[in-house]
């Protein structure tokens, strides 16, 4: 049963690494930017959502006022920096630079506004639990699940069928020819950047009524999530939500035979091991980018 | 009035001249072809005309107006598209969005607009639809407009280009080896599909090797060498001329 609890509680923990992994996997296979800075977005989407509650606002509004305001932030980082970048020609290596340099000004901009210590929302029902065929789960645990898997359906059908989900595909594919057509790149990738940014509020909110916030922790989270990207194949959104989950389930399983202290460690080993074996990921066959 | 002007462009690649002081001009509703030897520059001109590169020199003007600055997606607006030498496609789209994706209509583009005029974007959508139903006909692709285009042959492919480049409306055509590697069924489709492009009021500047090919399809063709136009004739007095045969065969270079 401990076990079973483990499994259980990874593939939760994976449900919400698997959004951080495909909104940062559909960001980053539709501009070939190395987005870091999504993990600020992140944090500044959960403390908005506590600063929020914590002044009386319903706990539903403060989750969709910290997607609005990580669509927004989203969008002006496009609208401001990665555009101006663009038009100079700069290399994706600069781009990374420039958002670990966002990354970094979110964090400290996160802990002078707010805090720079941990925090808990103050929510009476986040302790409270539901027992779902003999497996214990917290509500806010419950609500990452159903969140999670609803939002990772949505994306993949937006992307499937609407109009603008052809767009962002068409763009990912061949991103010269699309300047020539009547596509506007510049514009798409806005619209990338801001769906993007507003579902990885989501996980940034329910994590920290889970656990809690703290302003320098996403970057971890971040890490994972592209590990379950690129061992999942660049560009497959599926691959990266479900190597999200095998990942956070082994390292969940880890602690029953290692010290919680070395479960990061298993995983990032298992990774390096991974890659070697089998460097295009598991559900690509070559590194392109594609949706 | 010309309908598309070059003057004095210059444009070097390390210490290569790709184009040298290259002038020319072309005529509207015409097809003009460009030939010449390897490194002659004629995918250059086709890169200094749609803003693929900026020369260092010199001037573009598209029916009388400066072109020379202005960025690709502005071009393709004014009237000016292109195909590729490699195929360019959307490798993921079925061979009906990727017409689709290039007619353009802002109205359907705009997400605010399909959430909150669900009924206008679907009008909207059909109306795309139908339109790029109809220019794959003209290519000849109508039966494969549900497949992915990854999957076309190589032949298809380049139909596909073409009734991408149909769909944003482009009054001029630049066509880099539109018959490359064709067989020969594709290849008189394709001559054919340029015929008709003529008749519908198109103006075409073609990248083509065959001689065989020019003859049939050009009104005008453009020799060009060492990166600027070394003759300017009708099609049979270009490839009579013993002089510009030796250069493009190498002897004279």
């Amino acid at each position: 049963m401990l076990y079973l609890q483990l499994v259980a509680d990874g593939v939760v923990t994976g449900c919400a690494i698997g959004l951080v992994s495909v909104s940062f996997a559909y960001f980053y296979a539709t501009t070939g930017i190395f987005h870091v800075a999504h993990a600020g977005i992140y944090t500044l989407c959960g403390y908005v959502a506590w600063y929020l509650t914590g002044i009386g606002v319903p706990f539903p509004l403060a989750l969709l006022a910290s997607i609005a305001c990580g669509a927004l932030v989203g969008a002006g980082i496009q609208a401001t920096l990665y555009r101006q970048l663009d038009k100079k020609g700069a290399s994706p290596l600069v781009k990374l630079i420039a958002s670990i340099g966002v990354l970094t000004t979110l964090q400290n901009v996160v802990a002078i506004l707010f805090t720079p210590n941990i925090v808990q929302f103050d929510l009476p029902w986040r302790l409270a639990r539901v027992t779902i065929g003999g497996l214990a789960f917290s509500v806010p645990q419950v609500l990452v699940l159903v969140f999670s898997v609803v939002l990772f359906a949505g994306i993949v059908a937006f992307s499937k069928y609407t109009t603008l989900g052809k767009r962002i595909r068409a763009v990912a594919s061949n991103p010269a020819l699309a300047e020539i057509t009547h596509l506007h790149p510049q514009k798409v990738f806005i619209y990338v950047i801001a769906i993007a940014s507003g579902l990885v509020a989501v996980p940034g909110v329910l994590i920290g009524v889970d656990q809690a916030l703290q302003p320098y922790t996403s970057l971890i989270i971040l890490l994972t999530a592209v590990i379950a990207m690129i061992a999942g194949g660049i560009g497959s959104l599926g691959g990266a939500f479900i190597m999200s989950i095998v990942l956070a389930v082994v390292q969940s399983l880890s602690v029953a035979f290692v010290s919680g202290r070395w479960s990061v460690a298993v995983v990032f080993g298992i990774f390096v091991v991974f890659i070697l074996i089998r460097p295009e990921g598991l559900f690509r066959h070559k590194f392109n980018r594609a949706i | 009035m010309t309908y598309l002007t070059v003057t004095n462009v210059n444009k070097r690649f390390g210490g290569i001249r790709a184009l040298a002081d290259c002038s020319f001009s072309i005529n509207q509703f015409e097809a003009s072809c460009v030939v010449g030897p390897n490194g002659a520059g004629k995918t250059s001109i086709f890169n200094v005309v749609t803003g693929f590169i900026t020369p260092e020199t010199g001037r573009i003007e598209f029916k009388g107006a400066d072109i020379t600055a202005m960025d690709r997606h502005a071009r393709v607006k004014a009237g000016i598209a292109r195909t590729f030498q490699n195929l360019r496609l959307f490798d993921t789209l079925s061979v009906l969005d990727n017409v689709m994706i290039c007619l353009g209509d802002e109205a359907a583009n705009d997400p605010l607009t399909a959430v909150f005029r669900p009924f206008h974007t679907q009008a909207v959508l059909r109306r795309k639809r139908d339109a790029a139903m109809h220019l794959l006909e003209q290519v000849g692709l109508a039966h494969k407009a549900n497949d992915q285009a990854i999957n076309l042959s190589y032949g298809q492919k380049k139909l596909l280009c073409i009734a991408r480049v149909l769909a944003t409306e482009a009054e001029l055509l630049l066509l880099d080896e539109p018959t490359s590697g064709l067989a020969a069924g594709a290849l008189d489709s394709m001559v054919e599909l340029i015929h008709n492009l003529k008749a519908q009021k198109k103006t075409l500047l073609v990248v083509e090797h065959n001689t065989k090919i020019v003859k049939r399809i050009a009104d005008e063709v453009l020799f060009f060498h060492r990166g600027t136009l070394l003759a300017k004739g009708k099609p049979d007095e270009i490839i009579a001329n013993k002089e510009l045969g030796k250069i493009y065969f190498g002897e004279g270079a």
